[in-house]
């Protein structure tokens, strides 16, 4: 695999022309084929990425199953046999939350199903629209759900109120709908902004408009000179690239905050891209640029400010439906220490109060990160306490430390005592041995005598006080 | 000195460091004939050790003889401390003193030597863990230090085999004293060893698993510790499905936890809650078709005992696994797990709602003595049960989604119950959590009840009831007493009224205010993340209330040294802290998105302007940060991409500025200067006179290009400048119909008597406007209600006062009433708010411009 510097991304194409087709992994900086991916034909909208760790695609034909829909989820670490789910009904676009956890798919009946991705179930099946569903869409803080349909009715949707299981009426969930788009809705964007929530739709009937997700209200109306397929925006949110029925992609200013002004194009002439013979099918921006997928079977890579093609991928087979970008290094097989979990996604809602409500949850931290973490040493707290606690004399364990110390030092001092004792003795009968003598030999001169023995009297006490002074010595004196 | 005659170069040269090992060894660390005296020189020795890094030497040594030296200065420093540890006949204190050193050691010393000697340092230490006789604190340093040693050996992946069979060798004895009957300190510092070997080499306990967790149960069970070590324990317990790390062992230990809580509340909240509850926790826990165990570690699920010291023990043990269970949901693990969310929030609710009161069912004497004893300890069963409930929503995040909408019920009822400040606060930082992780679509649900709270909690303030009165506050209260002489009987008044007397008996009281920092986080959060939510009733009270309350506790001075010195330090942290509150709030509903530019722009800024020099405080700090972030709302940018010609221009300027003058002056400035240090030899005045004329040359060759850039600037800037007003002007011209509407409402903002009644008007109209908004379906009159503040204002005081001052309390109570009956109803009621206040603010959006027509038809429940 090539490490480019440039770009740390690969691009995941797929069609719907057939399933021998599959996904092709591209690296952008060489447009090598990196990884190929058998058995795969997706709607538009109906590939993506979950966590960066699994591709999870519907399926267009009905795969083997009798009449229901499939979707297939590969995990990108390891070269194996995807999970093939297989729902009610053809499952048309997904969507799916940032953080991989739930998965929603609609259906062309206008079914919406709502999945937990981690143990499968399904959380909740609902009549969201009354037509075919093209977009789905989760608001940025993952609490809103936008759903779009063929015949331009765009829906936002609350999740706590959709997973609520003490409420059964869908209908209540619904925050607001519009039907003002008058064709297919294409494409659902949700802009970016903890507290400002809107979110911009395209349709084919030449219009992008942007809404506030909680109120619903429209806030500006874009006019196009043709069908619009796809929108994206660049990565700060400035601009915002309409892709076209006819392959050009159109540049305008993305200015959502003025609410008088409608999108003010950059300069009088929007700034249009053409590169493509078919209808835009799917637009997404890397840090490299915008990628453009089309209809033509042809996949750009653009130099915006320049409105150049960097590189041309061609697909060969078939018009291009999904493009999705991930980390390079997801596509390289490796070992993930806490690999999320994915399951087969069920084809039934499970009755709500049958399991004892579990739920997995998914510990963030894996254990080698707390073996790097700097670790924390108790020490300094613990003994800045004892410390503390010696100083204070106040704690039980403090005393008793106190009180053995002080009895060692006790034994000691009586051991000492009985040593100087000791050698008190000894002097005295050394003392009276010779006074003895002194009184044996001169007992003639007694004045002398008398003398010496004061004088001895005298000098005894001074080895004593010696040793009591310089306690440490005692061993010297054994 | 004797080692080295060579002069120390500064304090970082490296001759300096045995130096200054071998002074320590001579004269601070103790031995058979230096005497410790004072545990205080180990202190001094530790923070001399560290700060001057002495036991790391660098391992690589050129024949240094420095280095060597240093080497061999470390050696006899470890020898010392190793005869001090093992030497029988030195005195305990000399003892402890060498464990500790030893630790610190094993915290300091370079890598080669730990790797080298480890294991004998780990022997030493091991047998004062085992041997009875050694005095308690020498056991407890040893638990440290054989801690810290396990804990380095740990960031070496290359032994690990070692290490396993090292922390092996320690289990037996922690085990014998977790069981032993050792004071508080011996098994806080067995307890701690046992944690950081689970968290170091956790496949040594799974041997010992089983031992282990008895162990740890049993000291929990007897609840005689102080909470300090009973929160250790339940730590420890937390961590010790770790020592398995599969799935399996960290289910079992949650389950066996949650079924001794819910087996002893059963026996302590009998009577107080429905029979049933015990039942739906088994069903929720055990798998379908089996039976629960009667008992689990040693301790019966269910039993019967009137006795008050067993209840007391088996609330403490209820408090300690609630908090285990907290550790558990947040701690790390290795792999995934299945957590039993639903019999989780089970417990919590059930705790939740046992709020003392007797159900109508039960009247019995015998449970009427116990009420007394389960009432004053429930406060702290509910705080580990809304503790529980913030590990819940930590540990679990967004996967919480489904069970979302019960949390939110559980919250609002809460909410509306609790009322001390402790648990208040708790409730307030859910409320954040819960808005911070769920975004707008939880708001979407909690603002109206964020709001009302906040309301409730922050409006003392306004009623002059401020820690320091002064003339301004008298003013505040003057409309207040008028009121009630009048007998005004709005329920929110009452509550006025009585929040007013409790918090002047409480004036000095620090938990008020911390409710109050509570309750302005919440609101600052609820600004932040639902801001979306912008044409909500409650906006306008929110942002008026905030200036306010900004304005109040700003008004008597920051918190200045001058108050620090008499007023007690708490009271003075709470108060700056307050403010910081206040400015954060203020801040977010200034930038959170509203429909018109904010109103109380002006005085906010005033505040964070004043506020930005009291240098050196949070406050100043958060000042500083909230004007930054300020001025793009009041000088709105449109700067140009970088990828379109008009750039081009503007960053040549911006180039050439620094360039051409600043960085050239900086550079004539560092000329002169340098020469000047460098001759010192030359005359004091001969350099001055140099300098001075350095400088006047510089001066002169800046005032040139300076003045250049004068000329040539502001053209550029002020075109650009227009080009921004343009539309800003054009703007507000086309909203003015608008703004009038605003107008009255804004200006009497800026009056410094509004605040008190006008916010309670406003907060009153609230609920009423709740009760209109669900008759609003029917007929579109409340759209003149809604519209015009000042109407209501009148009509409602009207009312008020012709009801005389005895309804007081059924008027009250019928508000409530409406309130709850608007919350029960739930979403289908909560819809029809939304839906109702949607449809009017299509209508007057209708009025203001006529080019754009309401787009988004709102949901008619009945038409679906």
């Amino acid at each position: 695999m090539g490490k480019g510097n440039g770009s740390d991304e690969v691009l995941v194409v797929c069609s719907d022309r057939n399933m021998g087709t599959g996904i092709a992994i591209w690296d952008m900086e060489t447009g090598d084929r990196i990884v190929h991916i058998p058995t795969c034909a997706s709607p538009l909208h109906g590939l993506l990425c979950l966590r960066d760790q699994f591709l999870v695609a519907s399926q267009v034909n009905k795969h083997g199953s009798v009449g229901g829909g499939a979707i297939f989820t590969w995990a990108l670490n390891k070269p194996q046999q995807p999970l093939r789910s297989y729902p009610l009904e053809a499952i048309g676009p997904l969507g799916c939350t940032k953080d991989g956890l739930f998965l929603a798919g609609g259906s062309p009946s206008g079914n919406v199903y709502l999945w937990e991705v981690a143990d499968g179930r399904l959380l909740k099946t609902w009549r969201a629209h009354s037509k075919s569903l093209k977009c789905l869409s989760f608001s940025k803080d993952d609490s809103l759900l936008i759903s779009g349909s063929e015949d331009g009715v765009v829906c936002v949707w609350s999740m706590v109120s959709l997973l609520d299981t003490e409420n059964f009426e869908s209908s209540c969930s619904l925050l607001h709908y519009s039907s003002e788009h008058t064709s297919s809705v294409t494409g659902l964007l949700t802009t970016s902004g903890i507290a400002n929530s809107t979110f911009i739709s395209s349709s084919l009937d030449a219009t992008c408009k942007a809404w506030d997700v909680v109120s619903g209200r429209l806030i500006q109306t874009q006019d196009y000179p043709l069908g619009i397929t796809a929108i994206v925006t660049d990565l700060a949110e400035q601009l915002l690239f309409a892709g076209g029925v006819d392959g050009s992609i159109f540049v305008g200013v993305l200015d959502i905050g003025l609410l008088e002004d409608p999108f003010a194009v950059a300069g009088d002439e929007p700034v249009v891209l053409k590169g493509h013979n078919g209808s835009i099918t799917a637009l997404t921006f890397s840090s490299v640029g915008l990628i453009s997928a089309s209809e033509d079977s042809t996949v750009c890579l653009w130099d915006v400010i320049n409105k150049v093609i960097i590189r041309r991928f061609s697909h060969h087979k078939g018009a291009v439906t999904n493009l999705v970008l991930i980390p390079r290094s997801a596509s390289n097989h490796r070992r993930v220490s806490n690999q999320f979990r994915v399951s087969v996604l069920n084809k039934c809602p499970q009755p709500a109060n049958s399991s004892n409500g579990i739920l997995t949850l998914l510990h963030t931290c894996s254990s080698p990160e707390d073996h790097q973490a700097p670790v924390d040493f108790k020490r300094t707290n613990s003994l800045d306490q004892q410390i503390f606690e010696m100083e204070q004399e106040q704690t039980p364990a403090a005393m008793q430390m106190k009180v053995e110390t002080s009895m060692d030092h006790r034994t000691w001092a009586r051991r000492m005592t009985n040593h100087v004792m000791e050698m008190n003795r000894d002097l005295q009968s050394r003392l009276l041995d010779s006074i003895q003598i002194r009184l044996l030999l001169a007992s003639g001169n007694d004045s002398r005598a008398t003398g010496k023995s004061k004088k001895l009297k005298i000098e005894s006490p001074p080895p004593l006080q010696q040793e009591k002074s310089c306690p440490g010595n005692e061993q010297a004196f054994f | 000195m004797a080692t080295s005659g060579t002069v120390i170069k500064d304090m970082h040269d490296v001759g300096l460091k045995p130096r200054m090992i071998r002074t320590l060894l001579k004269e601070d660390v103790p031995d058979d004939k230096i005497p410790f005296d004072s545990p205080s020189k180990l202190s001094r020795i530790i923070s001399c050790i560290q700060s001057h890094k002495l036991l790391s030497e660098p391992s690589i040594t050129d024949n240094n003889k420095q280095i060597e030296r240093w080497k061999s200065s470390v050696d006899d420093w470890i020898t010392r401390l190793l005869s001090l540890v093992s030497n029988t006949a030195s005195t305990p204190d000399k003892c402890w003193a060498g464990v500790c050193l030893l630790g610190v050691t094993c915290q300091e010393c370079n890598a080669d030597r730990f790797l080298r000697s480890y294991a004998a340092w780990f022997d030493k230490m091991l047998t004062h863990i085992q041997s009875r006789g050694d005095s308690q604190f020498v056991k407890v340093a040893a638990c440290a230090s054989i801690s810290d040693l396990i804990t380095r050996l740990a960031g070496f992946p290359n032994v690990k085999k070692e290490g396993i069979s090292l922390a092996g060798k320690v289990i037996q004895p922690v085990l014998k004293l977790l069981n032993e009957d050792s004071s508080e300190a011996v098994l806080e510092g067995a307890t701690h060893l046992l944690c950081s070997i689970i968290a170091s080499f956790p496949n040594t306990l799974q041997r010992h698993h089983e031992s282990v967790e008895a162990a740890i149960t049993s000291r929990i069970f007897s609840g005689k510790f102080s909470v300090n070590l009973m929160k250790k324990l339940a730590h420890c317990l937390a961590l010790l499905p770790k020592s398995k790390g599969d799935e399996d062992s960290w289910i079992s230990a949650m389950r066996k936890v949650l079924l001794l809580v819910n087996g002893y509340l059963t026996e302590i909240f009998t009577g107080l809650e429905e029979e049933t509850k015990w039942d739906e926790a088994v069903r929720l826990l055990v798998p379908p078709g089996e039976v629960p165990p009667p008992s689990l570690w040693g301790q019966k699920l269910l039993e019967d005992t009137s006795d008050k010291e067993r209840k007391r023990s088996k609330l403490c043990s209820i408090s300690m696994f609630m908090l285990c269970c907290c550790e558990m949901l947040t701690n790390s693990y290795p792999v995934q797990v299945s957590v039993p969310v639903r019999s989780l929030l089970a417990l919590i609710e059930r705790v939740l709602m046992v709020d003392g009161s007797l159900p109508p069912t039960t009247s019995s004497l015998l449970i009427l003595a116990e009420q007394e004893f389960i009432c004053s300890e429930l406060p702290v069963l509910h705080s580990y049960a809304l503790e529980l409930l913030t590990s819940v929503i930590k540990g679990i995040r967004s996967q919480l989604l489904p069970h979302a909408a019960y949390i939110v019920r559980l919250v609002k009822e809460y909410f509306k119950r609790c009322e001390l400040p402790q648990l208040r606060i708790k409730v307030y930082s859910i409320t954040k959590l819960l808005l911070m992780s769920m975004g707008i679509g939880i708001a979407i649900y909690l603002a109206q009840e964020v709001v009302n709270s906040s309301i409730h909690d922050l409006n003392p303030i306004l009623d002059g009831a401020s820690l320091h009165a002064n003339a301004k506050s008298e003013i505040l209260v003057q409309p207040f007493h008028r009121k009630r002489k009048h007998g005004a009987a709005g329920s929110l008044e009452q509550l006025h009224e009585r929040i007013g007397l409790e918090v002047e008996t409480s004036k000095n009281c620090p938990t008020a205010i911390s409710v109050k920092i509570a309750a302005l986080g919440a609101l600052e959060t609820l600004l932040t993340v639902g801001g979306g939510l912008r044409s909500e009733s409650w906006r306008s009270k929110a942002d008026n209330l905030l200036i306010t309350i900004a304005t109040e506790s700003c008004k008597e001075g920051w918190v200045s040294d001058e108050r620090k010195t008499f007023l007690p330090n708490e009271s003075t942290q709470a108060c700056s802290d307050l403010q910081l509150a206040a400015l954060r709030a203020l801040l977010a509903s200034l930038l959170s998105p509203s429909r018109v530019r904010p109103p109380h722009l002006a005085p906010a800024l005033e505040l964070f302007r004043e506020g930005r020099q009291e240098i050196g405080t949070k406050v100043s700090e958060f000042c500083a940060y909230a004007l930054l972030a300020l001025d793009v709302l009041i000088h709105p940018r449109a700067l140009p991409l970088a990828d379109f010609p008009s750039a081009t221009s503007f960053n040549e300027v911006n180039h050439r500025f620094p360039e051409n003058n600043i960085y050239s002056v900086a550079q004539k400035h560092s000329n002169p200067f340098s020469s000047g240090m460098q001759d010192t030899g030359r005359g004091l005045s001969d350099s001055d006179d140099d300098l001075y004329k350095s400088w006047l040359d510089s001066s002169k060759e800046t005032e040139a290009p300076a003045g250049k850039n004068m000329t040539e600037k502001p053209s550029e800037t002020l075109r650009v400048q227009q080009g921004e007003n343009i539309p800003l002007a054009g703007s507000s011209g086309a909203k003015s119909p608008w703004r009038n509407e605003h107008e009255p409402a804004a200006a009497s903002a800026d009056k410094e008597i509004r605040s008190g009644d006008e916010i309670m008007v406003d907060s009153r109209q609230l609920q009423e406007s709740m009760e209109q908004h669900q008759e609003s379906s029917k007929g579109a009159t409340i759209l003149t209600v809604a519209g015009d503040p000042n109407v209501t204002c009148v009509d409602l005081t009207s009312f008020a006062s012709k009801d005389g001052t005895l309804n007081s309390r059924d008027t009250e109570m019928a508000s409530v009433q409406a309130v709850v009956a608007g919350e029960s109803d739930r979403l289908a009621t909560k819809y029809g708010n939304t839906a109702t206040s949607s449809a009017q603010k299509d209508a007057t959006f209708d009025i203001e411009d006529d080019d754009s027509l309401p787009d988004i038809v709102d949901v008619d429940p009945d038409s679906d």
